[in-house]
């Protein structure tokens, strides 16, 4: 397996001390963490007011497994616990870890502060936050098959829906964070005798109405409209659920379609949240689609699998059989 | 007056499809899912071949299929599916309902515009 197709997620760090940052190194390496310090103008950790650059990141498209914080006083006096709450009140299901001086337990805080506190652990214990790091960020295991296929079958739904277009992608990464990227998302149920859940699209309605003035799709509209857009999403979405099934669900033979549990999903306009019940990692893709020609500017699209109603992998099969079976697409099989 | 009718939610799909049939020198209406299809059907009798998504909002396009031949009684119209389905029993049910041929998407015209000249003949 290449680097570029492991599973990854992205920490956000706040931190300022040098043996800490190098346990967390340490654990990021071993776990495919990619550890993101807050940072501001070129300068090390925590200058300016960190509230507001943690805030900064949390309310940008980065999308974020857990954060990593330290209880005292940072250099501008802010202390850990001080963020923890103001990050636990605006991103609830981010999971904090803290480091302590002394205490191996939050059992000494406020009832609010342990609320935000996932876990904590003391300077220099990597086995604690081995631990805490398998239980919140990694508690969910993706097949890499399954990563690559994803991203196989995307890609080449999006070239059929634009042909032409360069697409790319980073490497496929675990997010807890609930963030609702763009303007623009399509949510279609992926369910099989091994996983139910979603598949969310999400992307900003200007990038693809510029796609669509380029006149690189079937949309042939100069001055297209909100629909126009949402039809361009719609059927990537449904070429790419369709190859999923036929590579993944294909060799299910369980018809029982009753009696299937379902969670309401919520969504927070205000706060562009949104919640699938579950606090478990999702699987994520961020492709860019680029133009060759530079007709368009290019499209960011985030692709999230939501697996929140059932998830066992060790069924996981890539459908073999089935695929064998099949004609290729776009061809005619008469009966 | 049409020759072939293409059933199909997404506009991106309607438009592919009938600019390609429109440019091999057939007639095309459009319908965006399975009862507006039944619809179409029932107006236009010259229709000789029906190009059908199946997972459609109102009616879906193996229903619609099933209702062409239990309900207009139409044997004449030939079916076929465009469908990013590809699950046996899919298939199984539309070959009880009377469909002629399956597509999985995506549409290459290329590969099947000499069947559906044919179909439509």
């Amino acid at each position: 397996m290449s680097e570029e197709e492991q599973i990854v997620s992205k920490v956000l760090v706040h931190e300022n001390d040098e043996q800490a940052l190098s346990v967390l190194k340490d654990i990021c390496t071993k776990n495919n963490l990619v550890g993101l310090k807050v940072c501001s103008r070129g300068t090390s950790i925590g200058l300016g007011d960190p509230s507001n650059e943690i805030g900064d990141v949390l309310n940008s498209n980065v999308d974020l497994g857990a954060i990593f914080l330290y209880e005292g006083e940072d250099l501008h006096g802010v202390t850990g616990l001080e963020l923890c709450e103001k990050i636990h009140r605006s991103r609830p299901e981010l999971p904090i870890f803290l480091r302590r001086d002394d205490l191996d337990s939050i059992d000494d805080l406020a009832e609010a502060e342990k609320q935000a506190i996932a876990g904590c652990y003391i300077t220099g214990d990597q086995d604690r936050l081995q631990s805490l790091v398998e239980e919140y960020i990694c508690s969910m295991y993706y097949p890499t098959e399954f990563a690559q296929g994803i991203a196989q079958v995307s890609e080449e739904a999006f070239n059929n829906v634009i042909p032409g277009l360069k697409v790319r992608h980073d490497m496929p990464y675990l997010v807890k964070d609930q963030i609702i990227y763009g303007e623009l998302f399509s949510l279609i149920p992926l369910e099989s005798a091994w996983c139910r859940g979603y598949m969310m699209l999400q992307t900003t309605e200007s990038e693809v109405l510029d796609l669509i003035r380029s006149g690189r799709t079937q949309i042939k509209n100069e001055r297209p409209t909100s629909t126009d857009s949402n039809n361009i999403l719609n059927e990537v979405t449904n070429l790419i659920w369709g190859s999923i099934k036929s590579r993944y669900f294909a060799n299910d033979h369980n018809d029982e379609e009753t009696h299937r549990t379902q969670v309401p999903i919520m969504v927070n306009h205000h706060r562009k949240h949104i919640s699938f019940g579950s606090s478990e990692p999702q699987l994520c893709f961020k492709y860019t689609l680029s133009c060759p020609n530079h007709e368009f500017p290019d499209i960011v699209l985030y692709q999230r699998l939501i697996f929140n109603l059932s998830w066992t992998p060790e069924k996981f099969e890539e459908s073999d059989r089935a695929v064998d079976e099949l004609i290729n697409d776009g061809e005619l099989e008469f009966f | 007056m049409a020759q072939v009718l293409i059933v199909d939610d997404s506009a991106t799909v309607r438009n592919e499809v009938s600019s390609f049939l429109a440019a091999n020198d057939l007639s095309v209406e459009v319908a965006v899912d399975g009862k507006d299809g039944l619809d179409k059907l029932q107006k236009d009798s010259q229709i000789k071949l029906v190009i059908s998504d199946v997972n459609m909002p109102n009616m879906d396009g193996l229903t619609m299929a099933e209702k062409v031949r239990s309900d207009l009684g139409n044997h004449g119209v030939n079916i076929i599916m465009l469908t990013t389905e590809s699950d046996p029993r899919m298939k199984s049910r539309g070959k009880a309902a009377g469909v002629k041929g399956w597509i999985v998407k995506p549409f290459k015209g290329d590969n099947v515009v000499g069947s559906i000249k044919k179909l439509v003949s």
